[in-house]
């Protein structure tokens, strides 16, 4: 059972066909890493399936029905979208920040309750950024910011996470981190798609890859199935070495070309 | 007073030079030339400024019809070479300097702030022109006019001129010396700080027996117009009339016509 | 951690202490309004039937206009400020108050608004509604300071030429010199019919401005996330553009223009909200209002001859604003 689905869906942005024929189906409970070589059209898709990019052609399906018919707010709460690289315009408390997500969940004029401090205590938590709470965004390292902002995305208890390289700014440590966070978030029953680059930390945690190249899914199963000498070659175009090390399938970049 | 000698001291050194009166005479001003046409010859006039016609602006208008009319520019005096040219209180430095330094004979008339100053200045244009018996004349009649509105000893009401913008009857100017001669005392000589302007509260708080309005272009929208329709001026007890600012903006012998307008309310 | 331990922040924050000064320090400038004139009068002597008149033709609307446009200005600058999410917005700065001027000129001047009053209200507003969506179109989405700063300047310098050509063209010999009513603003003198005029598209643009509050909130962490948070930016676009043109330039249309309110409030009030932009929208209405009536007071109390301008005072205030703000920006990004 699909929560959000893409359709055969094409996306054309100033003249140019970004994303031709894609179908993708997310189903909860599970991490999906989505990979690619820059320009493959990644964003766009994030963008297409949170309902931000109108589409050119096919339809993007949130519990079966078209996410044009989704009342705004009714969406909001299903699907958390987080932005590749965005910045706080105002040094606002981080806490305050991460209480942003849970504006699809109050009405025009109600207040924060005890629910939603629940949320927000449990998101903060969830990305190690409780201690955090009381600081400015403009005050955080980029790390921190990243961290506050992905607790934001998890304050709405959204049943579909959309993360757009919410790795990025990070170090080691807080890359595994987040990832163990959003495997967490998965097992508890959302339907979870990343952006990566890191094609090891992919395979690691995603039980499922779905490589785009060029607009089109050239690839779409378990990382050893997917990650191949072939698609590196012709998808990437790197030569890398892949195996296995203490239980943990690692793929590394030697060098380019064949 | 100053004025009035001082003008009888330039006519008469002009006098001195030329013997006949001029045959052919300008005028650069609306004060100038309402003298003009009613103390000179038709043909005398060589060209009067476009104001004179007006009838908003100018008591002569009718008098003014046909005449060769100018913008108070140098240039379109040159080209009719007159013998005079008459300059009024604010015609442009410039242009006065450019005439005479063409070789030309510019008289001017200084602003007349009183009575006697009218009465000099009428005395003077009319000997200027050669016909003195006119201006004689003319004077004769604003006085009779004047006396027979002379107010009666005793206690006097006050009045108060305002205009768009709050502007009023300053002490020393025409306005001023009208309301006297009509039996007010100006109450905004008390009021007015010498910005020339009284406040709209100050008004309101004084409330003087007579308000005297009628500015020009009173109807025509402007944010010192809409003052005058403000409610804290209607709600003013003072009695109101209308005295048309042609009357008095010039020192002539109309300025008799608005102490009449005023010495009227006093019945009132 | 259960929700009782949970950091304070966490909760709805309550601005009830900021609102409580906001509104007693607004209280006490309005009484000082009421009580100081042109002419001395106790508080037994305004009750007298001239003193009554002067308190209620002449004193009242003055401070009632006081507080539309003061509120309209703070309120509008804190929604420009959130929505451009640049702290050197406000209505004065990116020409809003200057096109609203020049509608209402052309209405007033020529006659337009002597046959049909409501016709000056309307045409600040549209005056003002070109301008925020020129702005909008030149610097929206993200553009730098300079570039808003620019904009603004040329939106502002051409309505301002073009309202001194209109004066000059006007029938009225008067209005060539009312530049600087339009420049600079007046409160003097105006009246209850005045108020009256304004009142409602003030209020409607308060309410429309004052609802976006919790978008702003959403707009902090850029369009994307907005959107995605459930906010229709086509629709907020739409309700700070309206609001603005509204409350400010139906204010603009009677008592002129008058910058800087609509930047040196809500920059000073933004640390009390902590920073957030929804937060910051009714204070910045209080703070304006208390901004242009001081500034009112104070220019009745310099002695002049001609009336100061409030719009003198306000800049005096708010250009070392406007500079800090600048060189801060700079250092953020230069």
């Amino acid at each position: 059972m699909t929560v959000l689905a893409a359709s055969d869906v094409a996306v054309t942005l100033g003249g140019r066909r970004v994303l031709d024929g894609v179908s993708l189906g997310l189903r909860p409970g599970a991490l999906v890493g989505l990979l690619g070589p820059n320009a493959a059209g990644k964003s766009t898709l994030m963008r297409a399936l949170a309902g931000l990019t109108p589409l050119s052609a096919g339809a993007v399906l949130l519990d079966g029905k078209p996410l044009a018919q989704w009342a705004h707010a009714a969406r909001a709460r299903r699907i958390a979208y987080l932005e590749q690289g965005a910045r706080c315009a105002w040094p606002i408390a981080a806490a305050r920040l991460v209480a942003l997500g849970r504006l699809p969940h109050l009405g025009p004029w109600q207040r924060p309750a005890a629910d939603d401090a629940r949320a927000i205590t449990a998101a903060l938590a969830d990305c190690d950024a409780a201690h955090l709470a009381e600081r400015p965004a403009s005050e955080l390292s980029g790390g921190e910011e990243a961290r506050v902002l992905l607790a934001r995305a998890l304050a709405g208890e959204p049943a579909v996470i959309l993360a757009d390289e919410p790795v990025a700014r990070l170090d080691p440590a807080h890359q595994l981190q987040v990832m163990e966070t959003l495997q967490r978030r998965a097992g508890a029953g959302a339907a979870v798609l990343a952006v990566l680059h890191d094609l090891t930390l992919a395979a690691q945690f995603c039980a499922r890859l779905v490589v785009l190249d060029r607009g089109r899914i050239v690839a779409d199963g378990a990382p050893r199935t997917v990650l191949t000498e072939t698609l590196l070659r012709e998808v990437y175009g790197v030569r890398a070495a892949i195996g296995e090390r203490d239980g943990a399938f690692y793929v590394v970049p030697l060098a380019r070309g064949a | 007073m100053r004025f009035a000698a001082a003008l009888a001291a330039a006519v008469t050194v002009s006098s001195a030079c030329v013997a006949a009166p001029p045959a052919r005479v300008a005028s650069l001003h609306l004060c100038a030339d309402q003298l003009l046409l009613a103390l000179a010859d038709r043909d005398q006039i060589a060209s009067i400024t476009f104001l004179a016609a007006e009838p908003t602006a100018s008591v002569m208008a009718e008098a003014a019809r046909g005449l060769p009319v100018n913008r108070g520019k140098a240039e379109e005096i040159v080209s009719l070479r007159p013998d005079l040219v008459l300059a009024g209180p604010f015609s442009a430095r410039s242009t006065v300097a450019l005439l005479r330094g063409l070789g030309g004979r510019v008289v001017d008339l200084p602003y007349v702030g009183s009575f006697e100053g009218i009465r000099a200045q009428i005395a003077a244009v009319a000997e200027l022109l050669g016909h003195p018996e006119r201006g004689a004349r003319l004077i004769a009649q604003m006085d009779s006019r004047l006396a027979a509105v002379a107010p009666p000893r005793g206690a006097r009401l006050t009045a108060a001129a305002y205009q768009p913008g709050g502007f009023t009857a300053r002490a020393g100017s025409l306005e001023d010396a009208a309301i006297a001669a009509a039996g007010f005392d100006n109450l905004a000589t008390r009021l007015d700080s010498g910005s020339g302007r009284v406040a709209l509260e100050t008004l309101a708080a004084s409330a003087p027996d007579l308000l005297i309005l009628g500015g020009e272009a009173d109807h025509l929208p402007s944010q010192q117009a809409r003052l005058l329709a403000h409610p804290a001026l209607r709600a003013l007890p003072s009695a109101r009339v209308y005295v048309p600012a042609r009357l008095w903006t010039c020192g002539g012998w109309f300025a008799a016509d608005a102490v009449a307008l005023l010495a009227a309310q006093r019945a009132r | 951690m259960t929700a009782a331990a949970a950091p304070r922040a966490m909760h709805a924050p309550s601005d009830v202490r900021l609102y409580a000064v906001l509104i007693a320090l607004l209280v006490v400038l309005c009484l000082i309004a009421l009580l100081i004139g042109d002419v001395a009068l106790t508080p037994a002597e305004l009750a007298s039937p001239a003193g009554a008149i002067i308190l209620q033709e002449i004193r009242v609307p003055r401070l009632l206009l006081g507080l539309l446009m003061g509120g309209s200005l703070g309120l509008s600058g804190a929604a420009l400020q959130g929505l451009l999410r640049n702290p050197l917005a406000e209505p004065g700065v990116v020409g809003v108050s200057a096109t609203a001027a020049l509608g209402a000129v052309i209405v007033f001047y020529f006659g337009i608004a002597s046959a049909f009053p409501l016709a000056l209200p309307l045409a600040g507003f549209a005056g003002g509604a070109v301008a925020v969506a020129l702005l909008y179109a030149l610097a929206g989405r993200g553009a730098s300071a300079v570039t808003l700063i620019l904009a603004g300047i040329a939106i502002a310098n051409f309505a301002s030429a073009l309202t001194a050509l209109a004066l000059n063209l006007a029938p009225s010999p008067y209005a060539a010199l009312e530049i600087a009513f339009w420049l600079l603003g007046s409160l003097a003198d105006r009246s209850m019919a005045d108020v009256a005029l304004i009142a409602a598209p003030v209020l409607i643009g308060w309410v429309l401005l004052a609802s976006t509050g919790r978008a702003l909130d959403a707009l902090t962490l850029g369009d994307a996330t907005a959107q995605s948070l459930g906010v229709s930016l086509g629709g907020l676009r739409l309700r700070v553009i309206l609001g603005t043109a509204l409350a400010v330039g139906a204010s603009v249309s009677v008592a002129g223009s008058i910058a800087f309110v609509g930047l040196v409030v809500p920059h000073l009030l933004r640390p009390f909200v902590g920073h957030e932009p929804g937060r910051l929208l009714l204070p910045s209405a209080l703070g304006g209002a208390a901004l242009l009536i001081a500034s009112d007071i104070a220019a009745r109390l310099i002695p002049t001859g001609t009336e100061l301008r409030p719009g003198v005072i306000t800049a005096l205030i708010g250009l070392p604003f406007f500079f800090a703000l600048v060189l801060a920006q700079r250092r953020v990004q230069p």
